[in-house]
């Protein structure tokens, strides 16, 4: 077999795979050298991280998420940025899906020695996903999924009272995200999706939430994938039982074409969402506290609640579509759903605040 | 990753309730006249109903803000494409003694003659000579696009030898037709371009310029006055039009454009950068009617960079540091020299943009250097 040359160590080694970043030849050592390096030269140059700090990684047992835990768990070692690293997951509630990959989660939590919570939907919320699905059928059961899990990670986040969390999002579904917000229209995302991190500071946006941040922003999904599979690193790999997602299946589809033409392409789409300059003039969605639950939202009463009332009162689709009315209903008689017997989730809000004081 | 499911948004619930339906048997919505036509997303209208809209959509985007002065001189691009057909069709009747709101604009046309790189086209110079001077008596500047170089074969060469992509390749002609296209106006003393560009191709360009890391040009590219160049402003006064609509004008009203060869004739859905884009746009515009106005809309809303300093290649603001646009390769400093620059002999430093600068990375300079 004609053996080709591994451009980055020239020659000491024969090359064992084709970096789809570059398109060169690299030998196994120095694709996980540069991958590392890359990623720590992100973390350096964003200043993503400060010394002392804990970390929370959102772990769903997925490849972004188990390489993310392995190569900070590793950079934090080798070039000791001093932080303490643990494990957040999620449990949706979704048999055949999310009970195997917190499996793997838990697998990762030995293999990497780290601290592991998990937290499920069903003691937040008061529903697990598989309750949902069966009240709301199988149409609009993402809506509710996507708007809890922000909120429970932030709430994980909370309690184990860290300073950031750092989620897997790579190259890839950064650079899906910005086409989607601009074939959208949301002028708000497309504002801040393309930030390394979120939350903190200089970010007057997002007020009173922990800062998120995203270190592997720049690097490909394939070479993620190339990693995790040459690492042999413990990961699962199934989509979601519920999630269809045709409208971002093109986005994605297109995505992966324009990388077949040109492999940049990703780099460049997130060079491009960067120089987007939002005008001034522009109208964008107020960023305010949810009069129910505290938490941040755009709107008096946050989705999250609102969709929880939905539930709750039996009538789902409360909260998708047109909804002014019912908010507005809402703000009027706030107290209803919150007595003390409820699993309401401003309720849970309540008591954890409680507790903490 | 995926946050909502985007489907079951306010935004697409309001998308998709609003397909198509048929014309037949249904009224104008103006008048009661039958329709003929299908606007916007199910306006269904009668041909002189539509025609108003048409023309009034034309109309009241130029003189919303009394773009030109009397008697300026004007460039109108014209390629032979259905747009700027339909454009010049437009104009002549707003430059026309019996128009009502006369246009008060001197006309000039510019045609780039892009025949000499590709064998198959013929005569299509003379159906432009035929249509514009005999016809419309504008004054007509046909420039070809290998004007200026001292080999008629240098730019034959270099698209085809050795530019590696299909994507740089259009890219390149889209640049230095853009360049020519300055010049004559610069020659003709006219102070404005206008381009029939539509607003389905624009949104099929700002895709495709995001994904080729032109994101900080997008707001100018699609704006109705476009200030690139200092001397002569681009207008676009199609821009709130759809090809759709403008198919539907030119078929209405039998106006026939020129079959004119392009360089991505013939080449697969696949082939490049533009073309993918363009087939996405479309796509989802079948299944979602209002994909096209929401891409420009989103456009509208972003801030135009207007930094001082502009890319040697594009002649779009610089989106990098000064030493990085810097271009340090002497055989692509040539290269630009020879084809983007009237001044060839400079030896002026080069700066590109981002997005050019990854356009040269397919574009080979050496061949160039050791011809004869």
């Amino acid at each position: 077999m004609p053996s080709t040359i591994c451009v980055s160590c020239r020659g000491e080694r024969s090359a064992a795979l084709v970096r789809p970043k570059t398109s060169e030849p690299y030998c196994k050592i120095c694709f996980f050298q540069a991958f590392e390096r890359e990623i720590h030269e992100t973390i350096v140059k964003e200043q993503l991280f400060k010394p002392g700090e804990t970390i929370a990684i959102a772990a769903s047992g997925g490849k972004d998420s188990t390489v993310l835990a392995y190569v900070l768990k590793l950079l934090n070692e080798r070039h000791s940025y001093g932080l303490n690293l643990v494990l957040l997951s999620i449990d949706e509630g979704i048999t055949g899906y999310r009970d195997d990959s917190l499996e793997t989660v838990k697998r990762n939590q030995q293999q990497y020695d780290l601290p592991l919570i998990i937290l499920t939907y069903k003691e937040l919320y008061g529903w697990s996903m598989d309750e949902i699905v069966k009240a709301v059928g199988r149409k609009n059961n993402c809506t509710f999924c996507g708007v809890f899990r922000r909120q429970a990670l932030d709430r994980g986040a909370m309690k184990l009272s860290v300073n950031k969390i750092a989620t897997g999002h790579n190259a890839d579904d950064i650079a899906e995200t910005i086409l989607m917000n601009i074939l959208r229209g949301d002028i708000a995302r497309l504002k801040r999706c393309t930030s390394i991190i979120t939350g903190d500071e200089s970010d007057d946006n997002e007020v009173s939430v922990i800062p998120r941040c995203k270190p592997l922003k720049y690097a490909y999904e394939k070479e993620i994938v190339l990693y995790a599979f040459y690492k042999r690193l413990d990961y699962f790999s199934t989509e979601c039982i519920y999630s269809p997602n045709a409208y971002r299946g093109n986005i994605r589809t297109y995505i992966k074409d324009l990388e077949r033409l040109r492999p940049s392409s990703i780099i460049d789409i997130i060079h491009s969402g960067e120089q987007l300059i939002v005008k001034p003039t522009t109208k964008l969605p107020v960023q305010r506290i949810c009069e129910r639950c505290s938490y941040c939202s755009s709107m008096p009463i946050c989705k999250a609640c609102l969709l929880i009332e939905g539930l709750n009162k039996g009538i789902p689709k409360l909260g998708i579509g047109k909804t002014e009315r019912y908010r507005k209903e809402m703000q009027q008689k706030q107290d209803q759903c919150c007595n003390d017997q409820s699993l309401c989730h401003c309720m849970k809000e309540k008591l954890t605040v409680t507790e903490q004081n | 990753m995926c946050q909502v499911n985007e489907e079951d948004d306010e935004i697409f619930q309001a998308l998709k309730s609003t397909i198509n339906k048929t014309p037949t048997n249904r009224k104008c919505m103006s008048c009661d006249e039958d329709a003929c036509v299908i606007v916007r997303i199910a306006d269904p209208m009668c041909r002189k109903c539509f025609e108003e809209f048409f023309i009034h959509k034309f109309r009241s985007t130029l003189s919303k803000s009394n773009i030109f002065g009397r008697g300026e001189h004007v460039l109108i691009a014209y390629s032979g494409g259905p747009s700027s057909t339909a454009l010049l069709h437009l104009i002549a009747e707003g430059l026309s003694v019996n128009a009502r709101r006369r246009l008060q604009f001197q006309a000039h046309v510019a045609f780039i003659d892009e025949s000499s790189l590709y064998p198959d086209a013929i005569d299509i110079r003379e159906k432009v000579i035929d249509r514009i001077t005999n016809q419309l008596h504008y004054p007509l500047h046909i420039v070809s696009i290998d004007d200026n170089l001292d080999n008629d074969n240098t730019l034959k060469k270099l698209l085809f030898q050795q530019t590696k992509s299909l994507t740089a390749r259009e890219e390149l002609i889209r640049r230095r037709k853009l360049k020519l296209l300055f010049d004559i106006a610069i020659r003709e003393k006219c102070t404005k371009l206008i381009t029939g560009d539509n607003c389905t191709k624009l949104a099929a360009q700002i895709l495709s310029d995001m994904a080729q890391g032109k994101g900080a040009h997008v707001a100018l590219e699609c704006n109705l006055t476009d200030t690139t160049n200092d001397l002569v402003t681009i207008v676009r006064p199609f821009r709130e039009i759809m090809s759709k609509e403008i198919a539907m004008y030119n078929r209405l009203n039998s106006i026939e454009s020129l079959q004119n060869i392009d360089i991505s004739t013939m080449s697969g859905i696949q082939s490049s950068i533009f073309k993918l884009s363009e087939t996405l746009v479309n796509d989802l515009q079948r299944q979602f009617p209002s994909t096209v106005s929401t891409i420009f809309r989103t456009s509208d809303k972003l801030e135009k960079n207007l930094k001082s300093e502009r890319c040697d290649l594009c002649c779009y603001p610089l989106d990098l540091d000064e030493d990085q646009s810097l271009l340090s390769d002497q055989d692509r400093i040539k290269l630009i020299h020879q084809l983007f620059d009237t001044r060839s002999d400079s030896n002026d430093p080069v700066h590109v943009c981002y997005a050019c600068r990854r356009l040269l990375r397919d574009v080979q300079p050496n061949l160039q250097s050791n011809q004869e």
